[in-house]
């Protein structure tokens, strides 16, 4: 009995996960690319195409990863205003994601799904 | 400074177009030339299952249960010319179309104002991004926030402020100037109507979208009566469908899905939650409006919906409080207008799809907060002309909570249902039909739903020839009977005079629509008194009989009474007018006859100079038919010299009623007087004491009894002078329907009597004259029991108010008149007659009625 409780919880933790070291499986088996930022971007468009989410490619934007202002995003993450810089400044999203601690999937995820509502959520 | 930041912000204007919807599109013709898909119709297309009839309301007084205000086409009218109505219209071109048309103003929304309704009492949920709730357009509002951690607007994002602007915005009536000048300010449709927001991007806790929103529409104050979602997910509908089938997942799961996908985070669990939320608030309280997709936007084309405008596809639940906001430009002053469509197509919404021009209009954008305080003067407040399907949304959402406020007992259901069915279709071709309540049928289209919702459409009754105005009866509107409202009412005899009119007087009563919308209307215009018509008896030609026969063959004896007829100075008998015949044996005999009044058959009274036009109301008994269909049979059973018994039996048989009776008469006599006693029994059907039920109020299949007792005194005086008197009193019983407006009646008792005093040969033996004073039948006492229909609730339930009313006039009729006759010789006479009535129809201090007449009498 106890032994098929820790089977279980195993399985739960592993819901979302890192498939290799740069992919991210969600629990909802979404997976993205975190390599680097074009690789990024491009699974980011490959999701909203598995979707059906209508998106212009030129509005995709990732920048590269800026190395000098690792503090500068370090403290966005730290004082969890991550999503929020995200929503203003959704092309620096790869900059957090590449910063962030990648044993922090919740930060991690939380950065992916604000890009994702900046690109698929429309006010009318 | 100000002036400034609005020249940069029209500077920019272009670009936040772009970004809002925009961009060229569809073209569709219009004008007043296009054709209609449906049959007849009353507002735009709106049609009913077999035919419509007119929607006016003719019933006069106030149109709905909330309001008792009545229409004001001044008012309306003033709307139009006031500066914050008129700026919502963009004056400026939107790339290079500029409209000439105030969308207000195209959807009747002065007119709603024309009614008194402005939003006051409700509240519109906004849940949308960019908000700042000291904005001038939400002065003086209440605003309840769901979440203290909202997104805030700033110069370049107050899509909030901007919806809500359109749904909500206040007006403050001293604005002057155009929106980019000092004191420029705009208004919303429900101009009065307070403030629920949430954030649908911002959640208020944990990290679960679904039940954020969840909890948004639970937490809903319960006067909210339109919830507005201006944004939406970049899928579309058709997309979520086909995942559906092909996964067989459930509805929750398949939301999840394409909610996760976007960044909305949500468990299946709570997706099933919202959506009981969005059911329950279509129960509870309002209407879900959904923006669909701008189709210009990244992607995107004419044809696809945004799944959540589209959700009521994916669960069929949520369907009926739950409408869809599209767009149409409309180019041109009215009456030569064309109508182009630029943001998408309703699509499979079609059925419950609006549009309106939000092509070009003036909203609320961001307020320069300098203070924590509401921008009350509106120094800080900015405004912006912007395009979308956005700013159509809040415009149905605004028009919702005028309606509310002027049905508050129709579910959020029925409110959608009014707008759609009412909504102006006649400047395209329908592609289908909505089929409402009662066979009231509107046309849509694929790319306009149902059209431009007209607010003063919405306003009036809505009927189909399967449900007129009507008065419902019932405890439920599901389980009521209707009855036409124009064919319903109660028309009381002359002896009730004013009873029920003053017992109904300032008594609102409730009609309904084939839509079930509730409209006040003057009760008291149920009653309808009939007038007593004593001074056409006064002059009428009398009823003339001959005794044309008079038989005796030993102790048995027959008569023959006929009524006669004068044609080119001829006489000839007519016995189809009237006639009697007896036979007898010894002290008994045996009468029948045919349109002759009771009373005389049985010898209550005697024929004068062969004619019954002696004042009938001193004669008649007024509980016994005198109609031209009846007939009777009766016997003397015991006569000799001084007394005399009858019985008799007389049945009259009309179209609309039956009134039959049995009575019995003793009468004993001397040579100085006569003295008579009649007790009767009678019954009408359909009706009671000549009083008439109509509809709601019938009294069909009703045997109605009154038992009553009749005197006749007469007196011969000395000197050729006699004096009569005469008097009568009834006891009615009165069995009414049920499932009519009519609870109880009576008992009624009634009366009637007259004094009369003749004197002969006075100036010599040629002449008469006689003094009369009489009382025609009046109500003596009795009531009435009547349902008043005061209205309905959300869940159907009918409401009444039960009032006593009771029976007896205000005033009692006497008539006095003065008779005299002089016989010049056997074929030449003057008459003369002076009447004088007061009180008249038993109503007090009437005016006197006065007739004189003078005849003189010529027979050769």
């Amino acid at each position: 009995m106890q032994r098929s409780l820790i089977i279980f919880f195993v399985v739960i933790v592993s819901c979302t996960h890192f498939a290799q070291d740069d992919i991210i499986v969600t629990e909802d088996n979404f997976i993205f690319n975190l390599s680097n930022s074009k690789a990024f971007r491009s699974s980011i468009m490959k999701h909203f195409d598995n979707f059906g989410i209508a998106y212009n490619k030129h509005s995709i934007i990732v920048d590269e990863v800026i190395i000098d202002k690792n503090e500068y995003y370090q403290s966005i993450l730290n004082n969890n205003n991550h999503i929020e810089y995200i929503e203003d400044n959704p092309n620096e999203i790869f900059n957090l994601i590449y910063f962030a601690d990648r044993n922090n999937e919740e930060i991690i995820l939380e950065c992916i799904n604000s890009f994702l509502r900046f690109h698929a959520v429309k006010k009318l | 400074m100000r002036k400034l930041l609005n020249s940069i912000l029209f500077a920019i204007l272009s670009t936040f177009l772009f970004n809002c919807g925009g961009g060229g599109g569809i073209s569709s013709s219009g004008g007043g030339g296009s054709t209609g898909s449906s049959t007849t119709s009353n507002y735009g297309n709106h049609s009913c299952l077999y035919s419509c009839s007119n929607t006016s309301n003719s019933n006069g007084s106030s149109f709905a249960s909330g309001t008792s205000a009545s229409y004001n086409a001044s008012l309306a009218s003033a709307w139009t010319g006031t500066k914050e109505f008129d700026n919502v219209l963009y004056n400026g071109s939107v790339t290079g179309v500029q409209s000439t048309q105030n969308i207000y103003e195209v959807m009747n929304v002065h007119k709603a104002y024309g009614y008194g309704l402005s939003g006051d009492g409700e509240t519109i949920h906004i849940q949308d991004s960019g908000f700042d709730w000291n904005h001038h357009e939400f002065n003086g509002k209440t605003i309840t926030r769901f979440q203290s951690n909202y997104t805030s607007d700033t110069s370049s994002s107050y899509h909030a402020n901007a919806v809500a602007s359109i749904a909500l915005g206040d007006y403050n009536g001293i604005s002057t100037g155009d929106i980019n000048s000092s004191d420029g300010s705009m208004m919303g449709v429900a101009y009065n109507a307070d403030l629920y927001f949430s954030d649908y991007d911002t959640i208020k806790s944990g990290s679960d979208y679904a039940a954020h929103w969840s909890d948004a529409l639970d937490d809903a104050p319960s006067t909210t009566a339109a919830s507005n979602h201006s944004y939406g997910v970049k899928t579309d509908i058709h997309t979520v469908l086909t995942y559906q089938t092909n996964n067989s997942t459930s509805d929750a799961a398949t939301i999840e899905n394409y909610l996760d996908a976007a960044g909305f985070s949500s468990s299946t669990s709570e997706v099933s939650n919202w959506l009981t939320s969005l059911k329950n608030f279509q129960t509870n309280k309002g209407v879900i409006v959904w923006a669909i997709g701008n189709h210009s936007d990244d992607g995107w084309d004419a044809d696809k919906v945004h799944f959540m405008a589209a959700l009521p596809e994916i669960d069929s639940d949520l369907k009926g409080a739950w409408l869809t906001a599209s767009t149409v430009d409309i180019q041109g002053s009215a009456g030569s207008e064309t109508y182009h469509n630029r943001l998408g197509n309703c699509g499979v919404t079609a059925s419950y799809c609006l549009t309106t021009d939000s092509y070009g209009v003036v909203v609320a954008a961001h307020e320069n907060a300098e203070t924590s305080s509401v921008d009350t003067d509106n120094s800080s407040s900015y405004y912006a002309a912007v395009t979308g399907n956005s700013f159509g949304a809040p415009m149905i959402s605004g028009s919702v909570a005028l309606l509310s406020e002027a049905f508050p007992s129709l579910t959020p259901k029925e409110i959608a249902a009014r707008l759609l069915a009412t909504a102006d279709n006649t400047w395209f071709t329908s592609d289908a039909t909505t089929e409402f309540s009662n066979g009231v049928k509107h046309g849509f289209n694929f790319r306009f739903g149902h059209g431009i919702p007209d607010l003063y459409a919405a306003l009036q009754p809505i009927t189909s020839n399967m449900l007129g105005n009507s008065v419902l009866v019932g405890d439920n509107i599901n389980n009521s009977k209707a009855y036409n409202l124009s064919s319903s009412g109660l028309s009381l005899g002359s002896s009730f005079g004013d009873s029920l009119s003053l017992g109904l007087e300032n008594e609102t009563g409730v009609f309904y629509d084939a839509l079930y919308g509730t409209f006040k209307y003057d009760f008291s215009k149920s009653a309808n008194k009939k007038n007593i018509q004593r001074n056409k008896n006064n002059f009428e030609e009398p009823k003339q009989f001959s005794e044309v026969s008079s038989q005796s063959i030993g102790n048995v004896k027959s008569n023959f009474v006929s009524s006669i007829n004068v044609e080119n100075n001829e006489k000839f008998l007519d016995p189809q007018n009237g006639f009697y015949y007896s036979v007898g044996v010894n002290n008994s005999n045996i009468i029948i006859s045919n349109k002759m009044p009771l009373e005389y058959v049985l010898g209550f009274y005697e024929l004068d100079n062969n004619t019954i036009s002696r004042d009938k109301h001193l004669f008649k008994i007024p509980f016994i038919e005198d109609a031209e269909n009846n007939y009777s049979v009766g016997t003397n059973i015991y006569n000799n010299e001084d007394t005399s018994i009858a019985l008799g039996y007389y049945n009259t048989d009309n179209n609309s009623y039956d009134k039959r009776g049995i009575v019995s008469s003793i009468n004993f006599s001397n040579k100085d007087s006569k003295n008579s006693l009649i007790l009767g029994y009678t019954e009408e059907e359909n009706r009671f004491l000549n009083s008439d039920g109509y509809g709601a109020f019938n009294i069909n299949d009703k045997n109605n009894p009154t038992n009553f007792i009749s005197k006749k005194y007469l007196k011969k005086l000395p000197s050729n002078s006699e004096i009569l008197l005469s008097a009568s009193y009834g006891f009615t019983n009165v069995n009414t329907n049920a499932n009519t407006l009519i609870n109880k009646i009576g008992p009624v008792e009634s009366s009637s009597f007259g004094i009369n005093f003749t004197k002969k040969d006075i100036l010599n033996n040629k002449d008469k004259f006689s003094f009369t004073i009489s009382q025609p039948h009046r109500v003596e006492f009795g009531s009435a029991n009547i349902s008043i229909p005061t209205g309905r609730d959300k869940s159907g339930n009918l409401y009444y108010k039960n009032k006593d009313i009771s029976l007896s006039p205000s005033g009692r009729q006497l008539d006095y008149s003065l008779d005299y006759i002089y016989n010049f010789s056997k074929n030449q006479s003057i008459k003369t007659k002076a009447s004088i009535s007061t009180d008249y129809n038993h109503i007090k201090d009437n005016d006197l009625q006065n007739a004189l007449s003078l005849m003189y009498n010529l027979s050769f």
